[in-house]
């Protein structure tokens, strides 16, 4: 079985296996946990309202703001950069449509009618360009400032391989350049393998458990009266 | 008729002449992709080269690869290889039919031991020790290793003598396999396709009467003057492509406009052939320009890849009951673990 | 096939086809460039029109700035070939074409005569010997 094939077939079976069984495995396992029973009086009824930590937790307080303005700034242009590439680029959509067709039980463009826009190969690749910029600009904030390389580990640095390799594989693959077309291909496919395997077990979990730690959070602050 | 004197001579006595096999030549180093000036070499070497003799066996094949070679009303650029070799021995073209036609392989085998040129078509069949095809009771298998003993090279012509084509596909009943699996010590050039573009077939035999040597390969043994690009690479859709114009259904409004297949299955990225810039039927058209995706038809196992329809990018991944399984571990898991959490936290509390 | 032709076909933008892609112009520097070769070392010279991209606006007003000359000969082998003089003396346009009417290929050549014209030597050999036959046994009809 050759690089690409294998790349498409069992290799993404199985990462995808193991990206299924381990987000659910650390998600349910942190829901099911126990919460000592807060016997203090309540001051708001209504500690829903606090789920809206979750929005403002998306920007800095005001205090810490101006202090890390930079790898704030760098944070959102990677983050959102990153989402655009994967979301807005018909090759990348065509493999998540399929990837969600046995949950909707088809494809899901077909079955309502609207179709997800996307852009042409040449924009995807500026921004890609754009990304990869910021993710080393970050990674050489992390070694260059002491307190930080202090507190990184292995998830840190391991976290950013597996997420800056698909970026740099992808363009490598869309160029042309450096290996025969299906070899690329095939490292980029490989490459976002082995960020579904790490998914679970780093601190990239932080793309879901952000929403449930805010949440929470948000909840226990609005149920004893403080400031969000 | 020496049918062993020189190509010079065999086509004067054809009555095909010099203009002509300037043309022929001028045409064929066109395709190519040789400078022109080539041609009145390539005239030269091959008027002087000795007439082959050259013997096709076909396997377990369709016959496809033998139409795309001979399916002409008149002489053409591709069929006109056959003035050129002595075909001494085709299953299929032969009027001889039975003991005749094998006493005439056996001949020229033993006339020419070591200096033919062994052409052969369709997968091997290796399953029940090669009874699933047989030529005359004698398996495709011991023909094939008798054959090549004798051969100065082999040409695999098709994807299934190539790579192991349609038999080959998964389950593979039959045992198929390529040629290049079964010869391991005489040099094998793959002309692979389903069917292979016939000027292919005809420049790489030209190739080898001009210079008496194999056509440079690629790593997967086929000569990289036909097979060095992909159909991506060379397609006249690819300004679609590049702008993000793709048909999203036949006959839709985008399809009716010429726009790039990528979304309708086309394997055009990770295929090599020759189809965008020679095309088929002397350069009529080729799948695309009909409105059909490329099929990946000259790459191993192309039948195995997922399907002809789904995108390049969709996965061949096994579907989504493993992964409902996998989940419905990972909710087990998670439990169990949170219960053991649980647990704890209760002890931590008694003792307390 | 006049069939294909009998289906309804609707082509809502049509794609322009007036478009030069600018790969004209350096043909005619280069075949200047085949001239100045031939008048100083006798060398002749081809450019094979199918080896670049070339749209049909680009051929079109390479046919019309090479223009006609005063010799057009047909060649019947394989197939109608056609080689026309162009309006520059010693730059012939050839073009062949298979039985079937299709573009088998296409060149530009410099040179003071197309060598695909020309009779070689042992052509004219074979063909006095022919001739000579004919004239001398009435009977020998041997080609």
């Amino acid at each position: 079985m050759d690089l690409l094939s294998f790349a498409r077939g069992p290799a993404l079976q199985y990462a995808l296996i193991v990206f299924v069984f381990g987000v659910l495995w650390r998600l349910i396992g942190v829901f099911l946990l126990a919460t000592k029973p807060d016997y203090s009086e309540p001051r708001n009824r209504a500690s829903w309202k606090g789920l809206r930590l979750i929005a403002l937790r998306f920007w800095p307080r005001r205090e810490f703001a101006a202090r890390n303005a930079a790898t704030h700034a760098l944070g959102y242009v990677f983050h959102v950069g990153f989402f655009v590439v994967l979301l807005f680029y018909l090759p990348h959509l065509l493999f998540l449509e399929d990837l969600f067709k046995p949950l909707f039980g088809g494809n899901l463009v077909q079955l309502t009618g609207m179709s997800w826009p996307y852009v042409s190969g040449g924009v995807i690749m500026m921004t890609g360009a754009v990304t990869v910029a910021a993710l080393v600009a970050l990674l050489v904030h992390r070694i260059a400032s002491p307190v930080k390389r202090l507190i990184s580990n292995f998830d840190d640095y391991f976290s950013w391989l597996v997420t800056t390799a698909p970026l740099v594989t992808g363009m490598l693959a869309f160029a042309h350049l450096g290996a025969p077309y299906q070899t690329l291909l095939s490292v980029h496919i490989l490459s976002v393998e082995l960020l579904l395997v790490w998914f679970p077990f780093g601190k990239l979990m932080h793309s879901f458990t952000i929403f449930v730690v805010r949440g929470v959070t948000g909840m226990s602050f609005e149920r004893k009266g403080a400031a969000l | 008729m020496d049918l062993h004197g020189t190509v010079g001579e065999a086509l004067k006595q054809q009555g095909i002449s010099r203009r002509a096999f300037l043309k022929f030549c001028t045409a064929l180093a066109s395709m190519m992709a040789l400078p022109p000036q080539a041609a009145a070499a390539m005239a030269q070497a091959l008027a002087k080269a000795r007439r082959p003799s050259v013997i096709w066996l076909p396997f377990q094949e369709c016959t496809g690869c033998t139409e795309s070679l001979t399916r002409s009303n008149s002489p053409t650029v591709e069929n006109m290889i056959f003035n050129m070799i002595s075909l001494d021995y085709h299953e299929t073209l032969f009027a001889a039919a039975g003991d005749a036609a094998e006493a005439a392989r056996e001949k020229a085998m033993k006339d020419n031991f070591g200096k033919y040129l062994l052409l052969v078509d369709g997968s091997v069949a290796t399953g029940l020790d090669g009874a699933y095809s047989c030529i005359g009771g004698v398996s495709n298998v011991q023909m094939l290793e008798e054959a090549a003993k004798g051969a100065a090279a082999i040409v695999a012509i098709g994807t299934c003598a190539a790579f192991g084509g349609l038999p080959k596909a998964s389950p593979n009943p039959t045992g198929a396999a390529p040629v290049a699996a079964l010869v391991r010590d005489k040099p094998v050039i793959n002309v692979s396709g389903c069917p292979p573009i016939p000027v292919v077939i005809t420049g790489v035999l030209v190739h080898y009467l001009t210079f008496g040597s194999l056509p440079e390969l690629d790593e997967l043994g086929r000569p990289k003057a036909f097979y060095g690009e992909t159909i991506h690479d060379r397609c006249y859709r690819r300004p679609f492509y590049d702008q993000g114009k793709f048909a999203k259904t036949f006959d839709d409004h985008g399809a009716r406009n010429g726009w790039c297949l990528y979304e309708l299955g086309c394997k055009g990225p990770v295929t090599y052939n020759a189809c965008a810039t020679l095309k088929w039927n002397g350069g009529t058209s080729f799948p695309i320009e009909s409105g059909h995706g490329c099929l990946g038809c000259s790459e191993p196992d192309f039948w195995d890849k997922g399907g002809f329809y789904k995108a390049l990018p969709t996965g061949n991944w096994g579907g989504g009951k493993t992964l409902a399984a996998a989940a419905a571990a990972g909710v087990a898991i998670g439990a169990a673990a949170a219960a053991l959490a649980r647990k704890r936290q209760a002890d931590i509390a008694k003792e307390k | 096939m006049s069939g294909l032709r009998d289906i309804g076909v609707k082509v809502v933008e049509p794609p322009a086809s007036d478009a030069r892609s600018g790969n004209a112009e350096p043909l005619l520097h280069e075949i200047a460039t085949l001239l100045d070769a031939l008048l100083a070392g006798g060398r002749a010279g081809s450019i094979d029109l199918r080896s670049l991209p070339l749209t049909p606006a680009d051929r079109d007003y390479l046919r019309e700035r090479l223009g006609e000359g005063e010799v057009r000969a047909e060649l019947h082998a394989l197939g109608p070939s056609e080689v026309r003089e162009t309006a520059y003396r010693g730059v012939w346009w050839v073009t062949h074409r298979n039985a079937a009417g299709e573009l088998c290929a296409e060149l530009i050549e410099v040179t003071p005569w197309p060598a695909i014209l020309q009779a070689e030597r042992e052509e004219i050999e074979d063909a006095v010997q022919r001739l000579r036959a004919q004239l001398g046994d009435g009977a020998a009809w041997k080609a």
